[in-house]
This record gives C-alpha cells, sequence and structure tokens, in this order.
C-alpha cells in the first residue's frame, strides 16, 4: 500500500458503504449497549469489512471496465475497421450510439454479455458493501450518525414545543387537560390525523395521520422534551421546581387527579386474585401452567393480558413460578400497558404514566409490590418482570427504586415500548429494551433509543419501521397503534435476534433461562384504585 | 465512493483491454472476499457473515469464468475483425 493509501487499481478502501433506500427488514434493526465484541475482536471485524468493502470496489471498478468494453464495442469511430459486413460482426464505417442496433450478431452478443456482467458485478460489490455493513453493526463498531439536518429540525422542534408547553401551561387546568392528552403519547397519532386533517374525509385524514407519525418520529423525542419543559417552566409550584419531562409530567399528573369528573384522586390499590370464572371465557390462558420458552413467548402471554383478547379483566397482570429441571424456582411478572388515557378505577391509565414519568408514587408500581408480597417469593428466587408501554416503564421503575433489589432478586427485565431512558438499572441485571421511533411512545421521556443508558447489561433494540422493505412494517410506521402494538416489537426482537447480533442473543438467553422450567403455576391479580 | 471506480476511458476499439482490466479486478476482489471471510469473533454474526461471504465467492467466482468467456469471444472478435 502506498504512503496515500493507493494501489495500482485505485485507492484502499475507507469500509463498507450503509445501504441507501429501504432496507430489508432485518437492516431496519439497531442495537445500542450490551456486551459487544472485544478488542482483539473488533480489530479483527474491523480488518474483515475493509477486506469486503475492497472486494465492493474492485468489483464496481470490474462493472465499469465491462462497460468499457461494451462502449468499444458500440462506439467504433476510435476504430472504425472493426464493423465491416465481410466479418459478420456489422457494417463498415463508424455507426455511433445510435448504430447499436446495426451491430453485428457476434458484436450484439458480446456487448450483451458486457453489460449483463457489469450489472452483475455491480450487484455482487452491493451484497460486498452490506455483508461488510452487517458485520460491523452486529459487533457494534457502526452507528449511523444523526444528520446536521435532523439535529437542527430536533433543535427547532424542542423549542416549538416548549413554546406549546408553555402556552398550556399558563392557560392553566383546561390547557395542562390538553397537554396531557397529548403527552400521552397512546393518543397522540390517532389524534394527530384528525386534528391535522381538519376534519377532512376519513381516507383523507388516514394519509395525514400516517404521513404525520412517520415524519414525526425522528423528532419525537425532542417534542417530548419541549413540551414537558414548557409546561414545567409555566406551572414551577406544579411541577416542585424540577425541570424538563419530569416537571412537565408532574404538572400533568396533578391535573390527571385533581380534575373535575374525569379527575381521580384515590392513592391506594387494591389486589386481588383472579379466579378462571372472572374470564370472559371461563378459563385462565391455556399458557398459565407451561414456563415461557423465550422472551418473545413471554411477550405474547403479557399481550394476551389486555382487556379484550381472551376475556381478561381490566387491570390484570400475571406473575408465574416456574420450577427448572435443577429444582430452582424463579417467577415472571407480565404486566401490560395503559388501558385508559383518563384516569381510571385501575391504576392502568394516563395517570399512572404521568405519575411514573414524574417520578411520583403510583398505583401501577404500588399494585405490582402488592402483587409480589402476595406471590411468597423467596429472596434468593430471581424475578423477571416483563411490560409493554406503561407496564415496561413501572417495572422499570421498580427495579431502580431503593430497596426493591434487596426484597427481590432480579433476574431480568424486558419492556416494550416504553420510555425508560432516564432510569438507571442496576449493574448485573439483564435488561432488554424494544423500541420504535414510529410509536411516539417509547420517545415520551424526550430521548431517543440511542440515548437510553447503554451497559453491558442494558440493551435497547430500536427498529426504524419506515426504513423497511416490507409492506405491514411500512404500514405499521403510518399508524401509532400498530407500531406500538406489542407482535410489532416480538417481531423487532425476532429480527435482531436472527441477524445474530451477539449483544442481544446474549441478554435475551440470560434473561429467557430464568422463564422457562418443568413446572408452572400462574397466578392472576385483579388491580382497582381505592381509598387506603 | 472509496474512488477505485474511476470512469475508465475507452480504449480505442480494443475491448480485450477493458476485460482483461476487468478480470484482473475481479480476481483480486475474489482474493479479498476471500481474505474477508477470516474474523477471529465466534459471535452468531460472524457465522452467518462467514456463511453469506463464502456464498458471495463462490457468485464471484461464477463471473469470474463468465469474463473469461466473454474475453474469449472478444479475442475472437478482434481477429476476426483484423483489428487490435
Amino acid at each position: 500500500m502506498s504512503p496515500a493509501g493507493t494501489t495500482a487499481l485505485g485507492p484502499q478502501p475507507e469500509g463498507p458503504r450503509q445501504p441507501e433506500g429501504p432496507r430489508l427488514p432485518q437492516d431496519t434493526v439497531t442495537v445500542f449497549g450490551g456486551a459487544g465484541a472485544s478488542t482483539v475482536e473488533s480489530d479483527s471485524v474491523r480488518r474483515a469489512a475493509a477486506r469486503v468493502a475492497g472486494a465492493a470496489d474492485d468489483l464496481r471498478g470490474a462493472a465499469m471496465q465491462c462497460l468499457v468494453a461494451s462502449e468499444d464495442l458500440t462506439l467504433p469511430g476510435t476504430a472504425g475497421a472493426l464493423w465491416r459486413p465481410d466479418t459478420g460482426l456489422g457494417p463498415a464505417g463508424g455507426v455511433g450510439l445510435a448504430g447499436c442496433a446495426a451491430l453485428g450478431p457476434a458484436a450484439r452478443t458480446l456487448e450483451a454479455a458486457a453489460h449483463e456482467a457489469a450489472r452483475r458485478l455491480m450487484a455482487h460489490a452491493d451484497r460486498c458493501d452490506l455483508l461488510g455493513w452487517r458485520l460491523l453493526r452486529a459487533a457494534g463498531l457502526y452507528e449511523e450518525a444523526e444528520s446536521t439536518a435532523e439535529r437542527l429540525v430536533g433543535a427547532l422542534v424542542t423549542a416549538g414545543t416548549f413554546g406549546i408547553g408553555a402556552a398550556f401551561g399558563v392557560l392553566g387546568g383546561a390547557g395542562l387537560a390538553g397537554a396531557g392528552v397529548l403527552a400521552v403519547g397512546e393518543v397522540a397519532g390517532r389524534l394527530g390525523g384528525g386534528v391535522l386533517a381538519g376534519g377532512g374525509p376519513p381516507a383523507v385524514a388516514g394519509r395525514v395521520a400516517s404521513a404525520a407519525t412517520r415524519g414525526l418520529a425522528l423528532y419525537t423525542d425532542e417534542a417530548f422534551a419541549g413540551l414537558g419543559s414548557g409546561v414545567a417552566l409555566a406551572q414551577p409550584v406544579l411541577a416542585q421546581g424540577r425541570p424538563g419531562i419530569a416537571g412537565g409530567a408532574g404538572v400533568l399528573a396533578h391535573v390527571a387527579r385533581e380534575l373535575p369528573v374525569v379527575g381521580n384522586d384515590d392513592s391506594g390499590v387494591r389486589v386481588t386474585r383472579l379466579a378462571p370464572e372472572d374470564f370472559a371465557a371461563g378459563s385462565v390462558p391455556a399458557w398459565s401452567e407451561t414456563g415461557a420458552r423465550s422472551v418473545q413467548e413471554a411477550l405474547t402471554r403479557m399481550d394476551g393480558l389486555y382487556p379484550g383478547a381472551g376475556g381478561t379483566p381490566e387491570g390484570t397482570l400475571a406473575i408465574q413460578k416456574v420450577l427448572g429441571p435443577d429444582g430452582a424456582v424463579s417467577w415472571t411478572v407480565l404486566i401490560p400497558g395503559t388501558q385508559s388515557t383518563l384516569s381510571a378505577d385501575h391504576p392502568w391509565d394516563g395517570r399512572s404514566d404521568l405519575e411514573l414519568m414524574a417520578g411520583q408514587a403510583d398505583g401501577a408500581t404500588a399494585a405490582i409490590e402488592r402483587a409480589l408480597a402476595d406471590s411468597g417469593i423467596g429472596p434468593d428466587e430471581p424475578v423477571t418482570l416483563v411490560g409493554h408501554s406503561l407496564g415496561g416503564i413501572a417495572a422499570t421503575a421498580l427495579v431502580t427504586r431503593a430497596g426493591f433489589a434487596e426484597r427481590y432478586r432480579v433476574g431480568g427485565l424486558v419492556t416494550a415500548g416504553s420510555p425508560t431512558g432516564l432510569l438507571a438499572t442496576p449493574p448485573g441485571v439483564p435488561v432488554l429494551h424494544l423500541e420504535t421511533p414510529e410509536d411516539l411512545v417509547s420517545q415520551a421521556d424526550g430521548r431517543s433509543a440511542a440515548e437510553n443508558p447503554r451497559t453491558r447489561d442494558r440493551v435497547t433494540v430500536v427498529r426504524s419501521l419506515r426504513d423497511s422493505t416490507a409492506v405491514s412494517d411500512r404500514a405499521a410506521s403510518g399508524d401509532v397503534v400498530q407500531a406500538h402494538a406489542v407482535p410489532t416489537h416480538v417481531r423487532t426482537l425476532d429480527l435482531a435476534i436472527g441477524s445474530g447480533d451477539a449483544r442481544v442473543t446474549e441478554v435475551a438467553d440470560r434473561i429467557s433461562s430464568r422463564l422457562h422450567g418443568t413446572v408452572a403455576t400462574t397466578t392472576f391479580y385483579r388491580t382497582e384504585r381505592a381509598d387506603p | 465512493m472509496n474512488g477505485a471506480c474511476l470512469p475508465p476511458v475507452p480504449s480505442g476499439g480494443d475491448p480485450t483491454a477493458a476485460l482483461a482490466a476487468a478480470l484482473e479486478l475481479v480476481a483480486r476482489g475474489t482474493d479479498q472476499l476471500r481474505a474477508a471471510m477470516e474474523v477471529e469473533w465466534e459471535a452468531p454474526a460472524a457465522r452467518l457473515y462467514r456463511a453469506e461471504v463464502g456464498d458471495a465467492v463462490r457468485a464471484v467466482a461464477r463471473e469470474l469464468g463468465l469474463l473469461e468467456e466473454a474475453m474469449r469471444r472478444a479475442a475472437e472478435y478482434l481477429a476476426a475483425g483484423g483489428a487490435g
């Protein structure tokens, strides 16, 4: 290699190119945190990626040469003698590009072969770049940078929503109630269509809502950060002097408790065991006597705890006890998310969302603690918490709460579509967060997935649905409900594990080893708000 | 773009020169691909990578065969046309 990094056939490669345009679904997954490759392994990966990028460049160079060979046939002005009828190769004299059709059969065959070779070599080159790029990403050595334009728009969104938040704040209770509705992400997209379309026809509203969801997805973290800061600044007493998201959420939580008619200021919770006849189907879910074999299965089971899916009553959570083959006992807690945007008679509502974001006492974690206490969990028996949306925030809040780790041995934490970036989980606990920017909720803490804390034990897997070639992903990217749904997050984890990313498989394996066993029993709890 | 693909210039009616350059580049690229399979990393992603690069090596090697065939035809073509 020359000092300038060039060879006789061109400069040495710098690295594989990032794929442009829509990507295969597995290439829309990005992983942050986790135990990446060692230094030695990283060096080896970089070398391999550079080689594969070098191969890509060589193949592109070869493709160009094939096109040159083709031009040598079709631009015979430089060698007119080639095109003589007596050779059977074409007309005599120069014909230029317009004369291609007049080439003899042998020349035409050769030209077609050169073009086809060029096309195939370019495809191989793109494939090589993709393989190198995937390798670097799987080793945690490649990260797409936010563009300058995206950072600029993000700053403008923060500033703009700060103003909106402050305006809502100075309007008092009614204005804050409006801001609260906006802040609870589950409804943001659904409202967005109607607001942005100005009450137009449903098809137009749908398209506008989809476009808005896709367009806003990149900037929802900045939007929530600005909105929260604005509200907190306008109501410093209710925000208790705390700036940003926590202060703003504190103000809105106050409104959710105190607002006439729709508010609910019950400060206690009641937890009762459910019997099979409490379920609309007259029986508990079929999986209740078997342990989950994977994190994906645990997430899917949790999705079944939402009301309407299998007739589960509102405000239900499940705790499963599993006996492993070695006789070891472990526990899994399945916690679904928000079931009512407004305050409800159970703690899976918008009020708990806001109280958790504000770091205030909340009904959701209180209910989980009650259920855990009722379960009879032993001090050395690992407990894995699996939560969606509000359930994920509550689970993370519990794991990070002082004293919880002393009462329970936390075996793992899984969240899907939950804003958890402001909470620091304890070292040694395997943590897996699943997010998509299009679900809006994950970024309600004002942080994108890239800004979540990254440690050896804590992995965030994010998937950009809008970048996918899959029709189902594209559809979900314009629909907050679909983007936020548990199956979308399960697919994200499937794709991440399928890609062989060691950071994801390592943390998922650690967690799933605690989920399955030979014998399992599940207790289902109804949770309700109540006066203490 | 890493700069290795600067647009080459037609070589004055002799397609064999460009095809020879293409062959040389594909051969070098194949060698680089084979070398790229060596990754001291025993992660599932590395195993997938090795397998896929192995597939790529075989696919590119097939292109070598096609290019050699094109080269042979181009030589015949030149011989029939009497130009070099």
